[in-house]
């Protein structure tokens, strides 16, 4: 368990998804949608195969001035194993259970909670929520970046801004669509432009009046010569296909009767050889030879087992002396063996020249299957060096009518293409429309907004980059365009793309503006927390101090960050402590529940070392308390 | 690793491809037929070591003779040869196991092998003719003059007997001749090898060659002294293993011409009752395999032999030849599981 | 019942029964353990001649001393000793007059007309070598000189000793005119084996 894979897995608990980070965000549902089989592939490897059924994960969260407690399997998106609802904060010993889904089917249990933990946060769906999660308060390895990700922004705006969460789930699903009819009106417009060239290629023939010229007739006989070759090769393939099928089932019946007939024989051959003996199959005989001890007198070893065999192989009862006459060989017994062999030898035979024949058409295929090979090459690059000749030869081959009427199916299907290509751009034009309508709507809740948003931002981005900066809604709407933006302006001198900053700029000023976001969108009583994934990774050593600042200023502003990091030398933690204190900040080392490489094991006093120093800054002194 | 040169050699010289590429079919069969006559019929029958000339045995490949008949007997079957053709002999192979004798005749083998397929024997080597091309019969144990005289024993008593008799007893083993100081089987050498080293590959070669069964021979090459056994039989089937102590007796001799050991029947019985002991301990360990020890003891003693002597005559070389060694205890009477220790004397070469 | 209900191995009973006889011709008696050699050597032979091992009807382990052992054959060789068709003292065997008979019987089924080929070539072998210089020149090929070093008993000609074994006789095949004959090239591969180290010289 890895910090990564840590919050990997609280997230999972939430949503029942761990995000794939190949995948371009499309819209909420889509998100939603699939993502099982990477969750499951995200654990599969983390946990030991004996430990799979087992594996779960479970959470206590604060809503509402309620808990829910969930557990789900880590390999169960879509159920959980437990949700409850406790009446009282996290904690509280006596808190006192008011929804129970014990009696639940797992999958169901998943659907209830879905319900309730949307109508308990605002929201309009489920998807939403999960989006929100994923896009909004996680900032983990995917680094995926809400400033400069304008289909995840616009969501995150509908959302924090756009007061009716419906709203947000509408211009979700407009967006969706726009796209979508966007796209197939471009491929239809391909389609269209393929057909046309075809189109203008028969007139240009048609005009210039080359299709009868005699030195293509020349082409016409190779081309007839060399399709000829290669249908002929391929009817001699089917052929050669067909007698190997048949050869095979031959074969297999073959087999089997061979097999049958040596079971047969071999049961006869041992009954045969097994007649022939009288004395020697008495069982008082046979026992005493494989005990090797006598029977009667119970004498052991070789010399006594040895006269026994002496004296029951030859004529005489070794009991009462009786001449023990030898029974002949059993000529029915023979006489049967005999039969069996010939059939035998018959069936190998047959055996024998099917498998001959098999071998030779297996060796006649092969060669056919090359010189098919060879035949279709070259027929191909026959066609492909007199493309124009033979599509000229084809028209006249056709006559002016068929030609005509190849035309004529031409156009129509162009005409086809090119209404539907308007249909798609119209239903396009409408979505933009709606979209467009939402988008003014928002803007006007954005401006209503913003008096309070805008200076939580800058505040928490000042904090970190000590640059005054600021930002401003921008919405797009051109004849085939239409969005919404957030625009950075740093020192007076605006940053449309990630790459106009620093990699820790651009980090923790999405940072900043996920944290804004969680203001906003929160309530007094619901305070958001941010889950942040080893934010020193992307920080440049300048901004460690900020960034502490940063972070300590949300959590004082009444939220939460639940956040992995390094223990090392950076500054984040240090100055967490220092501004939140023991009662606002709690460190838990992971190596105390965590399996450490052998790198991580070899100086493990490194880390008591390195991380004493925040902790002393986190112990509750005597009469003071931070 | 294949070594492709050694076998196209063996196969261009080896009897079989010659004869079959010569004489086809028919060729394969009168061979075969000629093989089991070799091996089952005459050279059972005579020993091939007493022949210095040329043994010559054929058959006819078409209906046609080969050689005049003139100065032949037919003889209804090979037992008839058994007395004393030291000089040599020809003899065609009838039917019916009759053959057909022209003795002491030296006959063109090449003009016979147009029509027949030839054997030859002479100068402890066989090969084959057929229409003239030669094809050889490999010997794989040179100690016998001929490959169809090669015996095999049921028993490892019966083929220490034939060892103590035919190889021991002359030093007649390509490997035991290196054990030899010198040329008159006076003195043991030490080097390149020890003579119980030498000694233990020489018997270890020809048990594994000469004994029948599912047998399986291993020298052992021991560390120290406190394990015995220089040869391992061991009878895979059945568990049964002889264990082999080999001791000299004589004297030995380094490169610088001083005597390194001087043994004698003490050291024979010391080994008796190593063996002895060992196989009271193998007892003990594996008491379900049946276990035998067999005590060989090569005799060289010479009587009066002095470091400087190069050659010894008849009286003192054979000195101990009938000598035989008292052991007390005699462990092949107290014990079940101990042959009868075997005394090998080497005989001397005489006044060379 | 007492007697165990497992099949006797049609074709490794006529093997055995084979190779006995043939043992007996040449040697004057049969061990044993010579029986499991000389069936390895047989299917050897047919692998040569590119019949599958998994043709050859029952298979073969490798001994921790690098000797093959085929189950099947041993218990063919029981089965025989049971029914009179061979009588054993100690570890050397004689095959009765039934057990003629009955080898005359077999060798005329088809199914037993192609391996006598090999059988044969095989039990010809002796023709020219002792059969303890056949055994040593044996232990030499690739998939048992593998079990003696590896010292596990394991399946025979299924491992990586098989490839060196097909290199071998693809060797082999280039070497020889192309004849019917099995004969020479049994003859000639084994004289090849017994120029190879041998396994002690490996251990040293």
């Amino acid at each position: 368990m890895g910090k990564s894979t840590f919050l990997a897995a609280v997230n999972f608990c939430l949503t029942g998804i761990v995000p794939n980070p190949s995948e371009t965000f499309l819209g909420m549902e889509d998100f939603l949608k699939d993502r099982s089989n990477f969750s499951k592939d995200y654990f599969t490897g983390r946990i030991s195969e004996k430990d799979r059924k087992a594996a779960e994960v479970s959470l206590e969260i604060t809503l509402s001035r309620q808990t829910y407690v969930i557990t789900r399997g880590i390999f169960e998106s879509k159920s959980l194993r437990e949700f409850s609802i406790y009446d009282t904060n996290t904690g509280n010993k006596n808190r006192k259970k008011v929804f129970d889904t014990s009696k639940m089917s797992p999958a169901k249990r998943h659907t209830v909670y879905a319900k309730k933990i949307v109508d308990a946060i605002g929201l309009d769906s489920f998807e939403q929520f999960a989006f929100l999660q994923h896009f909004v308060f996680t900032f983990d390895e995917r680094r995926e970046l809400v400033f400069w990700t304008p289909k995840v922004l616009e969501r995150a705006l509908y959302l924090a801004f756009g007061v009716d969460p419906k709203l947000a789930t509408q211009a979700d699903k407009i967006r969706r669509d726009w796209d979508r009819e966007g796209s197939h009106a471009r491929n239809t417009t391909q389609e269209a432009k393929n057909v046309a060239d075809r189109i203008r290629f028969i007139e240009g023939e048609l005009s210039s009046n080359s299709i009868n010229d005699p030195s293509d007739y020349e082409v016409v006989a190779q081309s007839e010569k060399l399709t000829n070759e290669r249908d002929k090769i391929q009817s001699l393939l089917f052929r050669l296909k067909t007698d190997l099928d048949d050869a095979e089932l031959k074969l297999a019946n073959l087999s089997a009767t061979q097999l049958s007939l040596r079971s047969e024989y071999e049961t006869e051959f041992n009954k045969h050889i097994r007649s022939n003996s009288m004395l020697s199959l008495n069982p008082i005989i046979t026992n005493s030879i494989d005990r090797d001890q006598c029977n009667l007198c119970g004498t052991g070893g070789t010399t006594a087992i040895e006269m026994i065999k002496l004296n029951t192989s030859a004529n005489t009862c070794p009991l009462c002396n009786s001449v023990v006459k030898a029974r002949p060989p059993d000529g029915e017994s023979i006489r049967l063996l005999k039969e069996i062999d010939k059939k035998l030898n018959k069936a190998k035979e047959d055996f024998d020249e099917v498998y001959a024949s098999k071998q030779r058409i297996t060796s006649d295929l092969e060669q056919s299957d090359r010189a098919l090979q060879k035949a279709e090459r070259a027929v191909s690059v026959f066609e492909r060096t007199n493309a124009k000749v033979l599509e000229r030869l084809r028209l006249a081959g056709q006559g002016p009518n068929e030609v005509n009427r190849t035309l004529e199916r031409l156009r129509e299907r162009w005409k086809e293409l090119d209404e539907k290509k308007k249909r798609h751009y119209e239903l396009r034009d409408k979505k933009k429309a709606q979209l467009v309508r939402l988008q003014r709507k928002l803007s006007a809740q954005y401006t209503e907004a913003e008096k309070d948003f805008v200076p939580l931002f800058r505040e928490l981005a000042v904090s970190f980059i000590g640059i005054e900066l600021d930002v401003a809604l921008e919405t797009k709407e051109t004849k085939t365009e239409a969005g919404i933006n957030l625009v950075l302006t740093l020192k007076e001198s605006t940053r449309r793309n990630e790459y106009q900053l620093s990699e820790s700029q651009k980090y923790f000023i999405d940072i900043a503006l996920r944290m804004a976001l969680a203001q906003h969108m929160s309530e007094n009583e619901n305070r958001a927390t941010l889950f942040i994934d080893t934010p020193e990774g992307s920080l440049d050593i300048a901004y460690e101090k900020g960034a502490g600042d940063m972070f300590a200023r949300f959590v004082k502003s009444g939220h939460h960050i639940l956040m992995t990091a390094n223990i090392n030398s950076s500054q984040i933690l240090r100055t967490l402590a220092d501004n939140c204190g023991p009662s606002m900040m709690h460190i838990e080392p992971m190596i105390n529940w965590t399996t450490l490489s052998s790198v991580q094991k070899r100086d493990p006093q490194l880390f008591t070392k390195t991380l004493k120093p925040i902790q002393d800054k986190l112990r509750v002194r005597k009469g003071r308390a931070y | 690793m294949l070594d492709t040169k050694v076998m196209a050699e063996i196969a261009e010289t080896h009897f079989s491809p010659v004869v079959i590429k010569e004489f086809g079919q028919v060729g394969s069969q009168v061979l075969r037929e000629m093989l089991e006559f070799l091996r089952n019929e005459l050279f059972r029958y005579i020993d091939v070591e007493l022949y210095r000339k040329q043994i010559v045995v054929f058959k006819n490949i078409g209906k046609a003779n080969p050689l005049s008949l003139k100065g032949s007997t037919v003889l209804p079957s090979v037992t008839h040869l058994a007395q004393g053709f030291k000089k040599g002999f020809v003899v065609q192979m009838l039917e019916q196991g009759k053959i057909r004798l022209w003795n002491n005749t030296s006959v063109d083998v090449n003009a016979i092998s147009q029509k027949a397929l030839v054997y030859v024997y002479h100068n402890r080597s066989d090969r084959f003719v057929a229409k003239g091309k030669v094809g050889r019969i490999p010997n794989p144990d040179s100690n016998h003059a001929s490959v169809f005289a090669i015996p095999t024993f049921d028993s490892l008593v019966e083929a220490l007997m034939f060892y103590k008799l035919k190889r021991a007893n002359n030093s007649a083993c390509k490997i035991l001749v290196g054990v030899w100081f010198e040329e008159a089987r006076l003195f043991f050498a030490t080097v390149p090898r020890k003579p119980e080293e030498v000694m233990r590959d020489s018997l270890s070669e020809f048990l594994k060659s000469h004994l029948r069964g599912d047998v399986d021979v291993h020298p052992e090459h021991n560390v120290n002294e406190t394990e015995p056994v220089d040869v391992r039989v061991q009878w895979l089937f059945s568990k049964s293993q002889g264990l082999i102590e080999i001791k000299w007796m004589g004297k030995s001799k380094s490169p610088q011409g001083k005597i390194t050991a001087n043994h004698g029947p003490s050291r024979a019985r010391q080994g008796a009752k190593r063996l002895a002991e060992y196989l009271e301990e193998e007892k003990m360990q594996t008491p379900t395999n049946a276990v035998r020890g067999y005590l060989v003891v090569i005799d060289a003693r010479r009587w009066g032999l002095k470091r400087t002597d190069t050659k010894i005559d008849s009286r003192n070389g054979l000195y101990y030849q009938n000598s035989e060694i008292e052991y007390s205890p005699e462990y092949h009477k107290i014990r079940d599981d101990f042959e009868e220790p075997i005394r090998m004397f080497v005989v001397p070469k005489l006044n060379v | 019942m007492y007697e165990k209900a497992e099949l006797i191995n049609s074709t490794a009973y006529f093997d055995t029964l084979y190779i006995s006889i043939r043992l007996q011709t040449l040697l004057g008696s049969v061990f044993t353990g010579e029986l499991h050699l000389l069936a390895y050597l047989s299917c050897l032979l047919g692998l040569y001649e590119s019949h599958p091992v998994s043709e050859w009807g029952y298979g073969f382990t490798g001994t921790t001393e690098g000797a093959p052992y085929s189950p099947a054959i041993t218990a063919a060789s029981d089965q025989m000793e049971r029914s009179g068709t061979v009588f054993r003292r100690h570890q050397i065997a004689y095959v009765s007059d039934r057990g003629f008979a009955e080898c005359e019987l077999l060798s005329s089924m088809y199914s037993n007309t192609t391996r006598q080929r090999y059988l044969e070539g095989a039990c010809s072998s002796l023709l020219t070598l002792p059969i303890g210089i056949v055994r040593e020149a044996l232990s030499r090929e690739p998939e048992l000189r593998s079990m003696s070093i590896h010292r596990t008993a394991r399946q025979l000609l299924q491992g990586p000793g098989l490839e060196s074994l097909y290199r071998q006789f693809e060797l082999l095949r280039s070497v020889l005119d192309h004849s019917s004959d099995i004969l020479a090239p049994a003859m000639v591969w084994l004289t090849y084996l017994s120029c190879e180290p041998a396994r002690n010289e490996v251990h040293r």
